[in-house]
């Protein structure tokens, strides 16, 4: 029984993660309609950025501030150089766009820091075990998972909160919906669109941050790998779909943490890949949302 | 650079030119079929496992690869055209199952699983593979000529009307992308032969990168393109010692900054008509 | 004339298209008669004259109704197959394929006739026949020798509506739908065309049927006229029976009737 608990927290944490990466990625494929196909190396660069402020500051505080402002900013340059341009242009061209400038981050990384050598976050920090006891049954999770789910619940709730209550949010949401009556109605489109990547990017960042904490060692393709798995589980929930996206992932980070005793690590990611090829086929639409095959 | 490092190089280029035309078919149909790196993959894994454990002549083994690859791409772009999914969706389908095989590949025994196969016997020479590769350009330049090449043009064009006139569409489709596997399947037989030593993590997402990137930024109006950006943005930066870890990022760069300049890539359809144009002596307005 | 001992080339049968909750066509019957000459549909933008066109090609399928083809029933068909049954067609706009010369323009449709069975004939490239063909269509339509190897962006608008209508001819349908032919063309392209028409309703003995706006146009060429409203069919007939159909008139030609 604990150890179906422990699973189930396991569970809970790697979810929180996946939720907090899909939320951002559901975001820009609703808004901006368009592929992407950076988030990973955004996310895996707040993650390099992270243990700079770490090493310099020595404050998980600071590291996810520092990660989470840095991967906004690389979020607006993204959209401005790899998506503004191309927009208008098929889906071939983005999709090409995005992934080179992914490249070139990941590649960037590769050979500035350590020789392209994994990173690691400092084990004090993260690693600090905290236990806890719920009716009778010891549980273990470590700092660097509560702060994983801590923040995730804090950042997801934010962005829900900005999406429905300010502003910006309404502009956004209005661009989702038609970016030609929002642009008659003043909103510049252009803007939103790189608010919107720097939002999810913002969400990324802290992602990557709290990956450091979680897991031992990053290197600069960690970020490509967990993005296809995150695709999965945007695709379940539906594109543009927030709760679907917070749904996805958390079912998807119990299913990990289910199977991690039972499947070898390398087909659990298999699964990722056969949810999508089945969800491609059967239900185009997902769960909730809008559709990602167009019908002529 | 030692002779031996030179032939090794040209023989890899060109292996992945050839590959790269595989993936060129689909592509230039905006039909994106990005499996090529699972093609890739059955064509290396099959005709090594053939000649390897089963001593099957290099050349029996190399077919059996390439059609293992083309039925590959017919199964996964029979499925895709069946529900009829376009762009983006198309591209995460078939990505899917090329990284699923990869991932299967990793945990089946028989062929090394993580390890790799090794001990492939060697088989592939210069003279081979650059046979081949003449063959196929020879072939694509032939094929622009022929009814499948001009089908090809009119899918690319307009796959809207080309039902309208008696074409069937999907038949026709299914063609083009089993030949574009099948060609994935026979460069990946020509590399497994080579490099005598393969994972599946050799058939990822860098080797997708290494065909895709070049191809678009050379542009995908002709094939010429294809080939004009394979030796821009592969052959060539691999002469150059020092540029050697920057080869990706490089490739990377270039493909984005020309792309946001140029969407259809370095030589289109408009290029290649002025080329013409100037070979030819300036075209005077036809006659009336 | 009566046609009604004849089958019809072309039938629509109470067919019905909705896009969303809009009937685009609502119900609509039509019988194109088999022998030449040339049946027009009018009305207004918006009318579902380009819907019926689609429907009668395959490209869309319509939630209730059925299409007839010479006798056969070709409802829910592909595109494909209703060309190879007689049916061929041209688009509002021009829509050549822009990277193929007029020629293999032509020839991609020459290709598919009906006399070779799909499959294998459709991708070997053998000439002789549908080389005969392709030259037949564009001479029949009055495109010079000079134009076949040029890509369509050479061409002027007429050339290039020419050269559709060869792509379409080339395998003598049965009927030849012709969407908004004359559109952007001044009189005299306008006075060409119209007699192209008339001629190749006697050369082939294909029946035509065009969506125009231009009514002068309509009521010189065509024998048979069908008006379309909001995707219901109002009134089918002669030109002069539509011209004094109340219906029409208050509806379309009555605040036309000035129109040229």
């Amino acid at each position: 029984m604990s150890v179906f608990l422990q699973q189930v927290v396991n569970g809970l944490v790697i979810g929180a993660s996946y939720a907090l990466v899909a939320v951002g990625f559901t975001l820009i494929f609703g808004v901006l309609r368009v592929v992407y196909l950076a988030h990973g190396a955004v996310l895996v660069a707040g993650a390099y950025l992270g243990l700079f402020a770490l090493s310099w500051l020595g404050s998980i505080t600071a590291a996810l501030a520092v990660g989470t402002i840095g991967a906004a900013l690389l979020g607006l340059v993204v959209e401005f150089v790899a998506l503004r341009p191309v927009r208008q242009q098929n889906h071939l061209i983005a999709l090409v766009t995005t992934v080179s400038f992914a490249t070139i981050i990941q590649e960037t990384l590769r050979l500035t820091v350590q020789s392209g050598q994994p990173i690691s976050y400092p084990d004090n920090i993260g690693a600090r075990l905290l236990q806890a006891e719920i009716a009778g049954i010891k549980l273990h999770v470590t700092v660097g998972q509560l702060a994983v789910m801590v923040v995730a619940l804090v950042l997801v709730v934010a962005l829900t909160f900005i999406i429905q209550r300010t502003w910006l949010g309404r502009s956004i949401r209005a661009v989702a919906d038609s970016p030609l009556v929002a642009s008659m109605l003043g909103i510049r489109v252009n803007a939103i669109s790189g608010q919107t990547v720097a939002l999810a990017s913002a969400l990324a960042g802290a992602a990557g941050v709290l990956l450091g904490l979680t897991i031992p060692a990053i290197d600069p393709y960690v970020g490509e790998h967990l993005q296809f798995k995150v695709l999965a589980v945007v695709l379940f929930g539906g594109l543009g779909s927030i709760p679907g996206a917070v749904l996805g992932g958390v079912l998807l980070g119990f299913v990990e943490a289910m199977a991690a005793g039972y499947l070898a690590t390398s087909y659990r990611d298999l699964f990722a890949f056969m949810t999508m090829v089945v969800i491609l086929f059967f239900r185009p639409s997902g769960l909730f949302g809008r559709r990602l095959v167009e019908r002529v | 650079m030692g002779a031996g490092s030179l032939e090794a190089l040209i023989i890899i280029q060109l292996i992945y030119l050839i590959a790269a035309l595989g993936h060129y078919l689909p592509l230039s149909m905006n039909q994106l079929d990005v499996g090529i790196a699972g093609y890739f993959a059955i064509g290396a894994y099959i005709s090594a496992f053939l000649t390897r454990d089963h001593e099957v002549a290099f050349a029996l083994a190399l077919i059996a690869g390439s059609v293992a690859a083309g039925a590959g791409a017919l199964i996964v772009d029979g499925l895709a055209t069946r529900v009829r999914l376009t762009g983006f969706a198309y591209a995460i389908f078939s990505l899917s199952f090329a990284e699923s095989l990869r991932i299967v590949l990793n945990n089946v025994e028989a062929v090394g699983s993580s390890g790799g196969l090794v001990g492939i016997p060697a088989h592939t020479t210069l003279t081979l593979v650059a046979a081949i590769a003449v063959a196929v350009l020879i072939g694509f330049w032939w094929l622009d000529r022929t009814r499948l090449g001009h089908l090809r043009t009119a899918i690319a064009d307009d796959e809207f009307v080309v039902p309208i006139f008696g074409v069937p569409l999907t038949a026709t489709k299914l063609m083009i992308f089993a030949l574009g596997g099948a060609l994935g399947g026979l460069a990946g037989g020509l590399y497994s032969h080579y490099v005598l030593f393969i994972r599946p993590d050799d058939f990822g997402f860098a080797l997708l990168i290494s065909l895709q990137l070049p191809m678009v930024f050379g542009g995908l109006d002709r094939f010429y393109g294809a080939v004009a950006g394979l030796l821009l943005l592969g052959f060539i930066p691999e002469f150059v010692r020092e540029l050697a870890q920057y080869r990706l990022i490089v490739m990377a760069a270039a493909t984005l900054l020309v792309l946001i300049l140029r969407p259809s890539g370095l030589i289109t359809h408009r290029t290649i008509a002025w080329v013409k144009s100037r070979l030819r002596g300036a075209q005077a307005e036809p006659t009336r | 004339m009566s046609a009604a001992a004849q089958v019809p080339a072309l039938e629509l049968r109470a067919a019905q298209v909705k896009f969303g909750g809009v009937a685009a066509v609502n119900d609509v019957s039509l019988r194109i008669p088999r022998a030449g000459g040339i049946s027009a549909i009018i009305g207004p933008n918006g009318a579902g004259k380009t819907t019926v066109f689609n429907v009668l090609t395959g490209i869309i399928r319509p939630s209730a109704g059925q299409i007839v083809v010479d006798g056969r029933d070709m409802t829910g068909r592909r595109p494909d197959e209703i060309f190879r049954a007689g049916i061929a067609r041209t688009f509002q706009g021009v829509r050549l394929f822009a990277h193929l010369s007029v020629r293999d323009n032509v020839q991609l449709a020459a290709r598919s006739a009906p006399r070779h069975p799909g499959g294998a004939a459709v991708w070997f490239d053998r000439q002789g026949e549908a080389k005969r063909r392709t030259e037949w269509a564009l001479t029949e339509v009055g495109l010079p020798q000079s134009l076949w190897s040029a890509m369509p962006d050479r061409l002027t608008l007429l050339e290039r509506r020419l050269a559709e209508i060869a792509r379409a001819i080339t395998v003598a349908p049965i009927v030849l739908l012709l969407d908004e032919p004359a559109a952007g063309l001044n009189t005299a392209e306008k006075d060409r065309l119209c007699a192209l028409l008339t001629a190749l309703t006697v050369s082939t003995g294909c029946r035509i049927v065009v969506i125009e706006h231009d009514m002068k146009l309509v009521m010189a060429i065509a024998q048979h006229i069908a008006v379309m409203n909001f995707g219901c069919l109002l009134a089918e007939g002669t030109p002069a029976e539509v011209r004094g159909n109340e219906a029409v008139i208050e509806a379309y030609l009555g605040t036309r009737s000035h129109h040229a």
